[in-house]
């Protein structure tokens, strides 16, 4: 799904160069949940960039679910972005003045999708985030939790090959952002590629792998011996019960 | 995204900003407004004095002495009142009429007004197109017999008699005479082209106030000006210089130059004509820097949008808008606030034309190019004033815009 190859990237400041990636070598596999861990100002937040094709590798290779995106122009990346790839920030980054609807639409509207079947599609992505009453509510009408929730109904929406959550929880408070690990856990298992990016080793506990980001290279990558497990029973989850096959039903607008 | 999507977002946002929208839209309206009511002003002058034109008919021609060529008033070679039978004899191609202009007061029954006298002859009315609402104007053989008859002024025979058609008939006092009142002359409607009477003026035989005329610093009667209106316009020139031809003959040169001048009509309405394009070429020019104002407005304020919504273009773009995308979105917002505060401004400036129109008793014309006009330069300036913050915002780098507070 994601192929990173020697992957360098170099801060120009003035004349100074300031390295942020010495050499990322990384593979994550469909299905995969990924946590990148790393103290700040160890280059995650520039190697989480790159993945979500924010920003440009300096040298080495990325491809992304088959496509090498390492020297597309801005316009190509901006359609991999929409296409390929679900973004679920910190601070949410909803937009404040539209409903919770058009936020998770938003994605449909750049990639061209028709009215109704974005409505239906958005529809769609909130009810697995149990979110549909709040369908056409405005973000500042809505809890952190149920922001957060809808930030990844928005993520989502356009069936991206994978999820890139920069420190969902860290705007929540613990209960909640178990509420939304449990979230990200349920998609996980329904078959969606998340890749968590996180400083909180409690937190990357929820994957299933970690990759320790250190000076800008990947230094220790190891499976998730003792999972953290944040769902409580799947009778209470919206999600639980959804196969791959329901999952991708809900997102395409139809009836499971 | 398409263009529905992009008008949706922008109204949303203009909703959302109505004060800080409608205070930028004021420089659009203004602007906007003053070059339409310039311009229909413009058009409503011209189409006035094109009615003039037509009504008064650019075969009127009058004759004065050429004061500029002596170096006071009392020595200017006035015409005398011989020449008009010459004249009228000379040039069967015109009607003719002198004109005598003199204040006097005007009394009936004890009751005292003041009125403004015109001495004329019978074709007076016809070269005027002025009209009578009772009775009639002097006619031709009042002037012959040199008849004390009085044609009064609209306002005139309100001021005397209970109604118009009491009037007639009855005597008023001019100048220690008796006048028989003989008509009332019809609203005066104003014309560019004017004889500068007005509705307290009273119309006598040229002859009748002649005789009651003091003119002891002249010497003698003497005629002021005379008034032609040529049948055909194709004898405009044969009538003017035949009485060019006359008059110089009778009279001679003084410093090389002819004592009398034959002015048209057509030419002093060219010369009107040329100074109102250049007024209103003027005015609408200044007209035109308030719009450019109005449009630095729309750039600031479109660019102070972009600054404050740097996130929003950040969060745009990792969700996958183009560059495109967020061009089209500002550049659709700028061209709404321009087309909104242009629309406003086209009714704005109807609404003054029209209050020029019924100030001006002008004919109102709607001026559908102006319209159009306001139009077009609302969208130019949206699209000229919004491309700069619009390209602006479509490159910011997504990663620094996201990161942004």
């Amino acid at each position: 799904m994601i192929r990173l190859e020697n992957v360098t990237k170099v801060y120009r400041m003035g004349r100074l160069e300031v390295p942020a990636l010495q050499g990322v070598t990384l593979g994550v596999e469909e299905h995969e949940f990924l946590a990148i861990m790393g103290p700040s100002g160890s280059g995650k937040s520039t190697l989480m960039n790159i993945i979500g094709c924010l920003d440009r590798l300096t040298a080495g290779r990325y491809v992304l679910d088959g496509i090498d995106v390492s020297e597309m122009s801005d316009n190509d990346l901006a359609e991999v972005r929409n296409r390929k790839i679900g973004f679920v920030f910190q601070t949410f980054n909803l937009l404040p003045r539209m409903t919770a609807l058009r936020n998770v639409e938003m994605p449909l509207i750049y990639g061209g999708v028709g009215k109704r079947e974005r409505r239906e599609r958005a529809m769609g992505a909130l009810k697995l985030v149990d979110l549909e009453n709040r369908a056409l509510h405005r973000p500042n009408e809505l809890s952190g939790g149920q922001r957060q929730r809808v930030a990844i109904a928005r993520a989502l929406v356009n069936k991206p090959a994978i999820i890139l959550a920069d420190e969902p929880t860290g705007n929540l408070d613990s209960r909640t952002g178990d509420e939304i690990m449990a979230t990200f856990e349920e998609l996980n298992d329904a078959g969606v590629t998340i890749i968590l990016v996180t400083h909180e080793a409690d937190i990357a506990r929820c994957a299933k792998r970690t990759v320790l980001i250190r000076d800008g290279l990947a230094t220790k990558d190891e499976p998730v011996l003792e999972r953290r497990i944040s769902r409580h029973t799947p009778a209470e989850s919206s999600l639980g019960a959804q196969s791959a096959p329901g999952l991708e039903s809900a997102l395409s607008g139809e009836r499971p | 995204m398409n263009l529905g999507e992009g008008f949706r977002e922008s109204f949303e946002t203009i909703r959302h900003n109505r004060l800080r929208t409608f205070l930028t839209m004021l420089g659009m309206n203004i602007g906007v407004a003053s070059v339409i009511a310039v311009m229909a002003t413009g058009l409503m002058g011209r189409g006035a004095i094109m009615k003039g034109i037509e009504k008064i008919g650019s075969s009127l021609l009058w004759v004065t002495p050429d004061k500029s060529l002596y170096p006071s008033e009392r020595e200017v070679v006035n015409m005398r009142p011989e020449d008009l039978a010459a004249m009228e004899g000379l040039v069967q191609e015109a009607a003719l009429s002198p004109i005598l202009r003199s204040p006097f007061a005007i009394g009936s029954r004890g009751y005292q007004e003041f009125t403004q006298l015109y001495g004329v002859w019978d074709a007076y009315a016809r070269i005027w197109a002025l009209r009578t609402q009772a009775g009639r104007f002097v006619s031709r053989d009042d002037v012959r017999q040199r008849r004390r008859v009085v044609v009064l002024g609209h306002n005139m025979s309100r001021a005397f008699f209970p109604s118009d058609e009491e009037a007639l008939g009855k005597s008023v006092t001019l100048a220690g005479k008796d006048f028989t009142v003989i008509g009332v002359m019809g609203k005066k409607e104003r014309s560019p082209v004017d004889d500068g009477s007005d509705d307290d003026t009273c119309f006598v035989p040229y002859e009748a106030l002649q005789s009651v005329y003091n003119w002891d610093a002249w010497g003698g009667p003497r005629v002021f000006r005379v008034y032609f209106k040529v049948n055909d316009l194709a004898d405009l020139d044969f009538v003017s210089s035949r009485i060019s031809q006359y008059l110089g003959s009778r009279y001679g040169e003084l410093s090389g130059k002819p004592r009398f001048v034959v002015r048209k009509a057509e030419s002093n309405i060219q010369t009107t004509n040329k100074v109102f394009d250049i007024i209103t070429t003027v005015i609408t020019l200044i007209a035109g820097i308030s719009l450019v104002v109005g449009g630095i407005g729309i750039m600031n304020i479109m660019l102070i949008t972009v600054t404050e919504r740097t996130k929003e273009i950040g969060i745009r773009k990792a969700l996958g808008a183009r560059r495109r995308d967020i061009l089209a979105q500002f550049l659709i917002e700028s061209v709404i606030i321009c087309l909104i505060g242009g629309g406003i401004g086209i009714i704005l400036g109807i609404g003054i034309t029209a209050v020029v129109s019924v100030a001006q008793r002008w004919e109102y014309l709607l001026p559908w190019a102006s319209i159009l006009v306001g139009l077009a330069v609302s969208l130019s300036i949206g699209l000229f004033f919004g491309i700069y913050p619009a390209l602006k915002a479509s490159r910011l780098d997504p990663v620094v815009a996201l990161t942004k507070e």
